[in-house]
């Protein structure tokens, strides 16, 4: 299981691969926006991809729609993990194809759960 | 310099009309030329005081203290509440990593003082000089021990997990202080255009600039709290470079 960190806060980031980690998923790379995300995405083969939002030069939400119009890349789970928490934007990601939607700051517990019930989901199907 | 006002244009018009009529000996029609001059001067006055209005009115709204009583409505846009934001943000979290730290010290010395007593013991074992009864009692202590480091070690994996998440301050805080640095850039650009505009005024409205005592003003508006940023030449290395200029006022 492959994983791409999408982040401009580089705490963030180490907060997440070290969550990750505890869960067995030790094969992690990260990002600092979309930009530099994209082409990494495209190239290599990731099975999963946790991204922001709110990013300088490329945000999480148009990273998901680049993602989602991306034949290679249309079924790629995506989990948000964003302090954006307006009811408009969370339907937004969801209309443009998101997995899950974690909100910062969140728990260990509320983190892991969303990405176990992703990868369930992907097992199942 | 600064481009030439309107009235400028005016006024080097009318004063040639001016002059023309005195030469003349038309007085009536140079009072005339006067007047004009003086509403020209008068218009120029309200419009540059009305572009003062606007762009001071651009600039408290772009700080959004004038909605500093609906910042509930419109989730604390204020840069103050920002600012209170982080402080909140930046204090429940270093209370929390404190309290997570300090739930799990208590643990670590109990394992570690735990474990000396077994070793003392164990090494009596070793050695023979233990006998049935206390061997028992080792046994029974050494079950009891594996079973408190199997509960606590899982207590201080999850406890070390909560400190790491807990770090998340940084990019939330991190965040609003991005905005917050957005936003008094903008403001100092719109504040700075006004500087301009102020400066066309001096010259329509005939005021001298008071420049010493405005110059002496200021540098009492500059002393105030700053924290630790910015670094500058004027800052002090250490409490050494402090203490020395402390005593060369006299302290």
């Amino acid at each position: 299981m492959k994983i791409l960190i999408v982040d401009d806060f580089s705490t963030m980031r180490r907060i997440i691969k070290n969550l990750l980690r505890d869960l067995g998923y030790t094969n992690t790379s990260e990002a600092d926006d979309g930009k530099t995300a994209l082409p990494m995405l495209q190239a290599g083969s990731f099975d999963f991809l946790v991204t922001d939002w709110n990013m300088p030069g490329m945000t999480g939400i148009d990273l998901l729609k680049a993602v989602r119009a991306d034949q290679k890349l249309i079924e790629l789970p995506v989990l948000m993990v964003t302090a954006e928490a307006k009811r408009d934007q969370i339907v937004e990601a969801a209309q443009a194809g998101v997995n899950g939607y974690v909100v910062k700051p969140f728990t260990a517990a509320a983190l892991k759960e969303k990405i176990e019930k992703i990868f369930e989901r992907i097992d199942a199907g | 310099m600064e481009e030439p006002s309107p009235f400028d244009a005016v006024m080097k018009e009318k004063a040639q009309l001016l002059l023309l009529n005195l030469e003349q000996g038309n007085v009536n029609h140079a009072m005339q030329e006067l007047l004009s001059i003086n509403t020209a001067r008068n218009d120029s006055l309200y419009q540059q005081i009305g572009k003062i209005t606007r762009g001071l009115h651009d600039a408290i709204t772009n700080l959004d203290f004038s909605n500093a009583d609906d910042a509930e409505e419109t989730g604390g846009r204020d840069v103050s509440t920002r600012v209170d934001y982080v402080l909140n943000l930046t204090r429940d979290a270093a209370n929390k990593t404190m309290d997570l730290a300090d739930e799990a010290t208590p643990i670590a010395a109990e394992l570690g003082s735990e474990s000396t007593r077994l070793r003392e013991d164990w090494a009596k074992l070793a050695s023979r000089q233990i006998s049935a009864e206390e061997f028992r009692k080792l046994y029974q202590r050494i079950d009891d021990f594996l079973a408190y480091a199997e509960d606590k070690s899982g207590k201080l994996y999850g406890t070390l997990t909560d400190i790491v998440v807990t770090q998340g301050y940084q990019d939330l805080s991190g965040q609003v202080l991005q905005k917050i640095v957005h936003t008094l850039e903008a403001t100092e650009l719109k504040l700075v255009s006004l500087l301009d505009i102020s400066g066309q005024m001096q010259d329509v409205s005939g005021i001298i600039d008071p420049e010493e005592s405005s110059k002496e003003q200021q540098s009492a508006k500059d002393i105030g709290a700053e924290g630790p940023l910015p670094m500058d030449e004027s800052t002090l290395k250490d409490q050494d470079e402090v203490d020395e200029l402390l005593s060369s006022l006299g302290f």
